[in-house]
């Protein structure tokens, strides 16, 4: 048997929304939180809502966020009994698990050991290929035998994806179509990875056409149960950015996802998973899917799941922490329902008619829809600055609906009413996707985004209008704000 | 009135036409009128520097401006505009559109419609202020238009008067 006992306080080792997402499951459990926080982070909401702060070091993350030994060594003076790692920064860093555990201190995530052996994605693929987990069929040789290559393209099938080892950016990938396309490609694409790289190595892989991203969100506890809590399509990308994420998958067939719900499982059985996971997939319409990778961790679109099952995952996480056994209803085979639907996109600091580049400087002023099924996640306030040194992520704006299309509906709707003055953002970006008819039919792919220039264009007409609009409001008499600014607080309405 | 749209690099004219509208003339080409009717609700009483209110469609707006920077939302969207003043020397030079460069009346006109006017030969005089502002032409051309009458008040940035280069 699992030691079982209670937690009292937690300490959150993150920053930003996920700080606030944490604190309100405490809140509601009647546990303690300590939050910590760097220079930039002074004015973060959720230190005067903690019942201890510590401030823990310089803005950039290694200083701060990422430094270990100051971490833990606040835990003990607080007399913390958990740490709750939030998502990226420390939560997938095993050697920082270990060293909270040898603390006393309980880590809320899963084993060390189930963190190593996924965190490293060529060792992660090569267990879950052993464990039977369908991975993208490919193949790669440090010798580079063009023949050999070339059988083995054959037995893959066309079409054929010939990528650079040490590559990126696109560079020494092409895509072959036919079998007499493929040794004058692959020739090409070793002298472009040679030049690019100064490294000629490449392997082959399955081409997708239209490849989708479904990850489903597991759960383990000590007692050996583990169970998935239904899917999310996570296609919407841009760079490799998830920007919206939805549960249910649209148009996904039953069968596949009962098929990769089980295989999920297998996933988290395989490395004796505990705790809140996820493991990701692409799945080809045309029929089959494939392991991408596993997070060992929460993720920034938990929420969505959390819409549609009405659970919460931080509390599941503390509970099974505990030493708690999932509940009952939870274990039994569909066991958990899936209602509605729920869509979540971020909101971020960022210029859409400029490349995307974050957009810093301070939120003059924010307004946030508020209704049934909204939900906003985030934790900034009126007043605050986005900065430099952390992702530029404002918030979360998640909906809940009946279906799909009112769900879709809602979303717009709510980011209609989001007022940011200060930054730029992509919420305008957010409108057109959420608008656009292949997005309303579900003909969602991974390359949605790059497939579709017309997005992030400058709309001259609106542009005027609003320009006319601001001269219309200029020519009225204007009430004396500079006073406000030397003396107001924060000020909403 | 004369803005940048934040960023980017587009000028942006806005000047009243007529009682009620307000054109808008984007970069140096496309010229666009809009009407809004009376603003309705609009605070201008209730503290903190957020005015808010509604067109005649009952569309929803916030404006605040912060020094320079005019932050817009407006039907679902947000808009950044920068406003540039307008240097009274500098008002027609190369436009063929001559604005008021302030308010004030207009107490003389040198020109008829479609009469040849020289390069800074005055087309006009505006007084504001017990002084006399010379309206002039900025190039040879012919008055293709004339918006305003004698005797007029007229606001700051009104279209005056349209040229046709020759």
């Amino acid at each position: 048997m699992p030691d079982k006992k209670k937690i009292k306080k937690i300490l959150i080792a993150n920053r930003g929304e996920i700080v606030s997402r944490i604190q309100k499951t405490c809140q509601r459990l009647g546990i303690d939180t300590v939050v910590i926080y760097s220079d930039a982070d002074k004015g973060m909401p959720y230190i005067l809502e903690a019942q201890q702060s510590y401030f823990v070091g310089a803005s950039e993350s290694k200083e701060s966020y990422l430094n270990m030994d100051k971490i833990i060594q606040i835990a003990q003076e607080s007399g913390a009994d958990a740490i709750h790692p939030g998502y990226g920064f420390l939560s997938e860093n095993p050697q920082f698990a270990k060293k909270v555990m040898d603390a006393g201190i309980v880590f809320i995530g899963p084993k060390p050991e189930s963190m190593e052996a996924m965190g490293d994605k060529i060792q992660a693929r090569q267990i879950m290929e052993k464990a039977g987990v369908p991975i993208v069929p490919g193949f790669s040789s440090t010798h580079p035998n063009p023949q050999e290559f070339l059988q083995k393209a054959k037995e893959i099938g066309f079409p054929i994806m010939i990528k650079a080892t040490a590559g990126g950016g696109g560079k020494g990938m092409r895509k072959v179509e036919k079998e007499e396309e493929f040794l004058p490609s692959m020739e090409a694409a070793m002298r472009e990875a040679e030049k690019a790289f100064g490294d000629g190595r490449i392997f082959i892989e399955k081409y997708i056409q239209n490849p989708r991203h479904i990850e489903f969100q597991i759960f383990g506890d000590t007692y050996g149960n583990c169970i998935h809590i239904h899917e999310r399509d996570c296609s919407i990308q841009r760079r490799h950015q998830k920007i919206l994420e939805e549960s249910p998958a649209p148009s996904f067939p039953t069968i596949w996802k009962e098929r990769m719900g089980r295989t999920a499982i297998q996933c988290a059985k395989a490395i004796g998973y505990v705790g809140a996971g996820t493991v990701e997939f692409i799945y080809d319409p045309q029929g089959g899917y494939y392991f991408l990778e596993m997070n060992t961790r929460l993720q920034v679109e938990h929420p969505v799941t959390e819409m549609v099952t009405g659970l919460d995952l931080v509390e599941l996480q503390i509970r099974v922490a505990e030493g708690e056994e999932l509940p009952e209803p939870l274990t039994i085979p569909h066991g958990i329902p899936q209602n509605g639907h729920s869509i979540e996109v971020r909101i971020y600091a960022e210029d859409p008619e400029n490349q995307f580049l974050p957009s810093i400087g301070t939120i003059h002023w924010m307004k946030v829809p508020k209704g049934p099924g909204i939900r906003w996640d985030s934790a900034i306030a009126v007043g605050m600055e986005i900065g430099i040194f952390y992702d530029p992520m404002i918030g979360k704006l998640i909906a809940h609906a009946e279906n799909r299309e009112n769900c879709r509906q809602k979303l717009i709707k709510a980011l209609q009413e989001l007022v940011v003055f200060g930054p730029k953002t992509n919420i305008g970006f957010l409108i057109e996707l959420l608008q656009d008819e292949d997005f309303q039919r579900g003909r969602v792919s991974t390359h949605f985004i790059q497939e579709k220039p017309i997005f992030n264009q400058i709309h001259l007409p609106s542009v005027a209008e609003a320009a006319a609009m601001v001269a219309k409001i200029s020519l009225e008499p204007q009430k004396t704000t500079h006073l406000w600014k030397e003396v107001g607080h924060a000020f909403s309405i | 009135m004369r803005f940048q749209y934040e960023g980017k690099d587009i000028e942006i004219d806005t000047n009243p036409w007529g009682e009620e509208s307000i054109r808008v003339r984007v970069g140096t080409g496309e010229n666009y009128i809009f009407s809004f009717g009376e603003l309705q609700n609009t605070d201008k009483i209730l503290p903190g520097p957020i005015i808010t209110g509604e067109d005649n469609h009952g569309h929803t707006f916030y404006f605040f401006q912060n020094g320079n920077l005019c932050y817009l939302h407006y039907k679902g969207k947000t808009f950044v505009f920068r406003r540039e003043q307008r240097k009274l020397s500098s008002t027609p030079q190369s436009s063929s559109e001559i604005y008021s460069p302030m308010p004030g009346k207009i107490i003389k006109i040198n020109c008829n419609l479609d009469e040849e006017v020289k390069a800074e030969e005055t087309l006009l005089v505006l007084e504001a202020m017990k002084m006399e502002h010379h309206i002039r032409a900025p190039y040879n051309a012919r008055v293709k238009k004339i918006h305003c009458i004698l005797h007029e008040t007229i606001s700051q940035d009104q279209l005056l008067m349209e040229l046709e280069s020759l």
